[in-house]
């Protein structure tokens, strides 16, 4: 993580010669993504070689981009957004969705209910194997923000959905996650 | 308390996966210490942390060397263009650009303090007045010319502070960044006294104080000019001596006088006076002022704090 965050700048310079066909400025930009891109891109299809695909296919769109591609935030961001277009190119029963909020789902924040609260107290074993029956939304959501690590507004560029949708889907992760681990628990008993 | 409850609930996540701004993360730290509500809330994101973090990923966890090299022949053969998604482009349209301003001004301009509109309003009618009761006509545009800038630039220090209506929210969760957010205050503060003053100099124009390009001279370079100072005063060394600057600059140009007499020594006095007109000058180091005080504002920029 520490090269990645450290060196935007060296990122931009990097993605601009990958551009101009680079091969060089491709292979060091794939050295410093490629292994969080790649771990994304399993846990959002699940399948390994279904995932170098699209990290292939990944590559090759920034080789083959004809505009420069403007990078408002961090270089990061924009490469997770492309390698998700990728992933969804390829796999046609997902759509990106617009969702338009309503002024509830702005102004309050999801409540703290009693699961949520009992997160805290529980196994992390238990809660890892939870993550397994979340749907692939959450999980990618979680993996981004957790895993990966990225800000708010990089979540926000990666998934496409203005920030506080970032939020309610983080929210409403983590209230499954607490769920599937409480049936877990229960099953258990 | 440096930030609301509901900001601070809003960004725990990113709290703890630790990738919150370097600047915002103190100030809800602060607030976890008081609020227990946030505390557990924080808790639970810790685990569900842990739990992504050891969650068992499917197969490897590095991808194959050979991704780069197929990747690279695919480049050359070109055999699978078609199946690639083009890149994204982001061009800023000029519509879209139009847009994002529009947008930031009207939330701006709901967010600025309702009684920051009403209180300038009301100062600047009393200018007016003020400029109709001197005893020489001709001075009613020196009057209004030196009340119009004083509460533009009242308004201008206080855009960098809560006074002026929150929006350290605004910064906290939107990507609009804290300079776009103070550059469009100050636009709507300085904006709205500045068709206000014209509205008076109508006024003014009609009630036979003078002409009405004679009067805008009088306020529109001073105006812009005391706005931005106190702006940037404001900016480096907080709201006080941003309201000094402005008060300093509207005693220097009471004492300055008028050409057939002033208090100060003459030269000094002329030169207040050629300072506080309308010409290209004024307006280049009004521009200047507010640049440098968004380029240099310090580290942690007055829009984060609420004191």
């Amino acid at each position: 993580m520490t090269g990645e965050t450290s060196a935007p700048q060296a990122d931009q310079e990097l993605l601009r010669r990958s551009r101009s066909g680079d091969a060089d400025a491709l292979t060091e930009l794939y050295e410093r993504h490629g292994e969080g891109l790649f771990a994304y891109l399993l846990r959002l299809v699940g399948d390994a070689s279904l995932a170098e695909e699209i990290l292939q296919d990944t590559l090759l769109a920034i080789w083959r981009s004809e505009r420069v591609p403007r990078v408002n935030g961090s270089v990061r961001a924009w490469l997770y957004a492309l390698a998700r277009r990728q992933a969804l190119a390829r796999l046609p029963g997902q759509r990106l969705h617009v969702v338009h909020l309503t002024e509830s789902e702005r102004d309050a924040p999801p409540p703290l209910g009693p699961d949520e609260i009992a997160l805290a107290s529980m196994e992390t074993p238990r809660l890892a194997a939870a993550v397994g029956h979340l749907g692939p939304l959450q999980r990618e959501v979680l993996g981004l923000a957790f895993v990966t690590e990225l800000s708010l507004p990089e979540l926000a560029e990666v998934l496409g959905v203005p920030i506080e949708i970032v939020k309610i889907r983080l929210a409403t992760a983590r209230s499954a996650l607490a769920l599937f681990a409480r049936l877990d628990r229960e099953v258990m008993a | 308390m440096s930030i609301d409850h509901a900001a601070a609930r809003g960004v725990l996540a990113q709290y703890v996966a630790g990738t919150l701004d370097r600047v915002d993360r103190p100030s809800v730290a602060d607030h976890l210490l008081i609020c227990e509500v946030c505390r557990a809330d924080a808790a639970a994101w810790r685990s569900v942390r842990a739990a992504c973090r050891s969650a068992p990923t499917p197969a490897a966890t590095a991808p194959s060397t050979a991704v780069l090299v197929v990747a690279l022949s695919r480049a050359t053969v070109g055999r699978t263009a078609a199946r690639v998604a083009p890149v994204p482009v982001d061009r800023r349209s000029v519509p879209d650009a139009a847009r994002f301003v529009v947008d930031l001004l009207a939330r701006e301009a709901r967010l600025l303090h309702t009684n920051l509109w009403a209180a300038s309003a009301l100062a600047l009618l009393l200018g007016v007045v003020l400029s109709m009761t001197v005893a020489d006509r001709g001075d009613a545009g020196m009057v209004f010319g030196l009340v119009a800038p004083v509460v533009a630039a009242v308004g201008a220090a206080m855009v960098p502070w809560p006074e002026s209506g929150g929006a350290g929210d605004l910064v906290l969760t939107t990507r609009t960044s804290r300079q776009s957010v103070l550059l469009a205050r100050l636009g709507l503060v300085v904006g709205y006294a500045a068709m206000v003053s014209l509205v008076c100099s109508i006024l003014l124009t009609l009630t036979g104080a003078g002409g009405f390009r004679a009067i805008i001279g009088d306020w529109f370079g001073p105006m812009l000019l005391l706005s931005g100072l106190a702006f940037a005063l404001s900016v480096w060394l907080g709201l006080r001596a941003g309201f000094v600057g402005v008060g300093a600059g509207g005693l220097l140009r009471v004492l300055a006088g008028s050409p057939e007499g002033s208090v100060l020594a003459g030269p000094f006095a002329g030169a207040i006076r050629a300072v506080w007109s309308t010409n290209p000058v004024t307006v280049i180091a009004a521009a200047a002022l507010v640049f440098a005080a968004l380029r240099w504002s310090p580290e942690r920029s007055p829009l984060d704090s609420r004191r």
